[in-house]
């Protein structure tokens, strides 16, 4: 079975059009969702939830369509995270914990005093008195807290720094160690994608540009750095995107149709959705 | 709803215990017994709005949107909200009654009633006109429509009463003709129509806007 599993979505607003598009993600896998800000990362993710009406195509979220009846049952296995937690700021954790706990039927109230504790969140405090990455953890250990299959976590790390987010992308790579276990994480920090994910997805201005195995990505892509008259002698089908300076050029090309004899390095993820982001794709 | 009532005592904890207080106070004092009912239907009547604006500061609904919690409970739990705010303004009013009979005049239990009743009539008419508003224009431009529907409604009622001034004594006598019981059930279920109405509209509302049609 697939955690999610997207056929045409589509989603219309007055100033944005996004998709149609399918993505899949299987179960035990983590799948990044990256885009830069606008392109459609969390209206993707409140279409799975069904938090937004879609204007066409399916969704299939844990094998129940989205918008069935029992996709109510379905949302209990569902742990999300959003870029803020969007809790009321004078409720302290230990209150969050029991309002989610009318939620969740699943609810594990040791459960999220653990979290709380391994992220040394104090329990009474209130939630305008947290930092940044204090509200983030918070969202994460209530995520964490009722036998969730899947995470959906919209920009969790943004904002952090290095050490937390580290943390927590170790946290996510247990979880999906799990085979009924799932992850999309949608993030414009490529680098934390990155290190955790195993498929990619680009959403670029509503459209998805690419959705594979990351090793698969970085295998295929090479980053060709020559001469700006070398680059022109290059076939231009094998070039998905290119810099061009006074003095040498740098392109992004398939690396089995890169040519003999010019330095081609391995890319970075950042490097390739850099590239493909450009308007200069075949 | 049992957990969104939670979340939304939890939010206004602070507030509505001075506030409470104060209310009780007030009808405590006896001279003052219909001011202080009065403060403790208005307190009935904003709090539960309140929490609306802190929804929208914090987000609130774009997570709980993602919770296993329906549109309908969670615009239910607003109008559950009002109700329990309502049922506690009166209760403190029967409290204050109660007391001032220990130290005071004995207490007019009738009037009592009767203020009991107009109040949550009229408290009751409002909230149901009120939250479609919010959920329609946010609660900022929510609560400026509704004061510009109050002073128009209160325009009309006040040309009503100048037209009809010269049969004043008959249009009294009219009402009180009207049998108690009557005028109760009429009241009953002009409030339970006009609630459920504005239950259903905001529920459509709250949808709409979610799926960002009012963008």
């Amino acid at each position: 079975m697939n955690a999610i599993e997207i056929k045409g979505l589509t989603k219309q607003y007055k100033d944005f059009a996004l998709g149609p598009f399918d993505l899949t993600l299987p179960m035990g896998c983590v799948l990044g969702l990256v885009g830069e800000n606008g392109a459609g990362k969390s209206t993707t993710i409140r279409l799975i939830m069904d938090a937004v009406s879609r204007d066409g195509g399916q969704v299939s979220v844990l094998g129940t369509d989205n918008t069935s009846p029992d996709f109510r049952q379905v949302k209990e296995e569902v742990g999300v995270v959003l870029d803020e937690t969007c809790v009321p700021e004078f409720i302290t954790a230990k209150q969050l914990g029991k309002i989610l706990a009318g939620a969740y039927r699943n609810w594990d109230g040791e459960a999220y005093g653990r979290w709380l504790e391994r992220f040394r969140l104090p329990p009474d405090k209130k939630y305008k008195e947290y930092s940044r990455g204090m509200t983030m953890k918070l969202g994460i250990a209530a995520a964490l807290s009722h036998g969730a299959k899947l995470l959906l976590l919209d920009e969790a790390t943004s904002g952090l720094d290095p050490m937390v987010r580290e943390e927590l992308l170790e946290v996510f790579t247990d979880f999906a160690a799990h085979d009924d276990h799932a992850v999309l994480i949608s993030s414009h920090i490529v680098s934390d994608l990155e290190k955790c994910c195993d498929y990619i997805a680009f959403l670029h201005k509503g459209q998805l540009r690419l959705c594979e195995e990351k090793d698969m990505l970085l295998e295929r892509y090479g980053l060709l750095k020559c001469s700006p008259q070398e680059l022109a002698a290059v076939d231009p089908a094998v070039i998905h995107g290119k810099r061009v300076g006074e003095y040498g050029a740098e392109a992004l090309v398939d690396r089995d149709e890169a040519p003999r004899g010019l330095l081609v390095e391995r890319p970075t993820l950042e490097d390739i959705i850099l590239y493909l982001a450009k308007e200069e794709v075949r | 709803m049992i957990a969104l009532l939670k979340k939304d005592v939890f939010v206004m904890d602070k507030q509505m215990r001075v506030l409470v207080l104060l209310a009780l106070l007030f009808n405590l004092i006896p001279s003052a017994s219909s001011l202080g009912a009065t403060y403790a239907m208005m307190i009935a009547l904003m709090l539960p709005m309140s929490t609306i604006s802190y929804d929208e500061r914090c987000k609130w609904d774009r997570y709980v949107a993602m919770l296993p919690w329906t549109p309908r409970q969670i615009v239910g739990s607003k109008y559950v909200l009002s109700y329990t705010t309502m049922a506690l303004g009166a209760a403190l009013i029967v409290l204050g009654n109660f007391a001032r009979t220990l130290y005071s005049e004995g207490a007019d239990w009738g009037e009592t009633g009767a203020l009991i009743a107009l109040y949550l009539v009229l408290i009751g008419l409002i909230t149901a006109v009120t939250y479609p508003l919010l959920y329609r224009f946010g609660s900022e431009k929510g609560r400026l429509v509704l004061v510009a529907i109050f002073a128009a409604m209160f325009i009309l009622a006040f040309g009503a009463v100048v037209l009809a001034i010269d049969d004043m004594e008959g249009v009294v006598g009219r009402l009180k003709a009207v049998p108690a019981p009557a005028l109760a059930a009429a009241a009953v279920i002009v409030l339970a129509g006009a609630n459920f109405l504005s239950y259903r509209l905001s529920v459509k509302i709250y949808l709409r806007r979610r799926d960002g049609r009012y963008a």
